[in-house]
């Protein structure tokens, strides 16, 4: 049987903060990118009972490649590096 | 002439060694989350930790390829076994054309999803050198199926060799072996991120295969006729 986890809003901010700064993007554009995307996110899963971990990473690239393209890349490659 | 070809040999392992994209993709992996979570000089150490692991385990796994060829083949591999050695090489080299990498826009390997989870999970909760070294050590376990057979022909002409260049000749090779780790970390210190990179590593996957496979098939082919058919 496959592990389920809560959603949490304040992990994916962090996730994406985290890996806005392994890109050197500066600060305060990641935290507005991060807080648009969050709140994106949120807005979508409301009605949702259950989602994966991919399709939460699909939305937030879906999202995030308006705003950058490299942050955006991470969440469409997430998982498929080795 | 004979040194010459057992040179040949331990190089062209060491290259075919160096083109798998195992330790690479593990090193970008660890790149990106560390830098996501650490300052840069954290960052650099455990990267340069990680690369000092897998040369390790490289230098450690031909020295015991050396020993065992040396105390189990009387020192040397017979034909037979070189034959069948041979036959892997080429086995191995249509594996890289046709199933190293995973299918799509991405560098998945055809590894086991347990020993990837394990090396993505690993990387993303290293912190510590010790940790850094020790996922080195693991990247160079996880690619056994395919250094197995170059370190048993790079150990078997390494003790061709006169004793006293041998181990020169076992360091060298690890050096050749970790020289894309080295230059892709120099890369990511001189400011390019590791999107780019792994954005080239998208678009020239079809090389990086073709040479991978070619290079497997080249040390056949040259074990073959220097060692086989014994055209020296």
């Amino acid at each position: 049987m496959k592990k389920t986890k809560a959603y949490s809003s304040a992990a994916l901010k962090q996730q994406i903060l985290t890996d806005a700064k392994s890109l050197k993007i500066a600060e305060h554009w990641a935290e507005t990118m991060a807080d648009k995307t969050v709140k994106y996110v949120d807005d979508w899963i409301k009605d949702r009972g259950t989602v994966t971990e991919a399709d939460i990473n699909r939305v937030v690239h879906n999202q995030l490649k308006e705003l950058n393209a490299d942050l955006a890349y991470i969440y469409k490659n997430r998982g498929k590096i080795l | 002439m004979s040194e010459f070809i057992s040179i040949a040999i331990i190089v062209l392992a060491a290259i075919v060694h160096a083109s798998l994209q195992l330790g690479l993709g593990c090193l970008l992996l660890l790149y990106h989350e560390s830098a996501g979570k650490h300052i840069q000089s954290k960052t650099r150490n455990l990267v340069g930790s990680f690369i000092s692991g897998v040369g390790t385990i490289a230098f450690l796994l031909l020295a015991t390829a050396c020993f065992v060829i040396s105390n189990t083949f009387d020192g040397a591999l017979s034909i037979q076994i070189l034959t069948a050695a041979i036959g892997i090489l080429i086995a191995l080299a249509i594996v890289m054309w046709f199933f190293y990498y995973r299918r799509g826009s991405s560098t998945e390997l055809w590894l086991p999803q347990i020993v990837a989870k394990f090396i993505n999970n690993r990387a993303k909760v290293t912190n510590s050198n010790t940790e850094a070294f020790s996922l080195g050590v693991t990247t160079g376990f996880a690619e056994m199926p395919f250094i197995i057979i170059l370190l048993l022909v790079a150990g078997n002409s390494v003790l061709e060799l006169d004793p006293m260049y041998q181990p020169l000749m076992v360091a060298f090779y690890t050096i050749i072996a970790i020289i894309p780790l080295v230059v892709f970390n120099i890369i990511i210190r001189t400011g390019h991120n590791v999107v780019e990179i792994q954005k080239w590593r998208v678009r020239n996957k079809l090389f990086l295969r073709i040479i991978s496979g070619l290079g497997f098939l080249a040390l056949g082919l040259f074990i073959f006729a220097f060692k086989i058919l014994d055209l020296s």
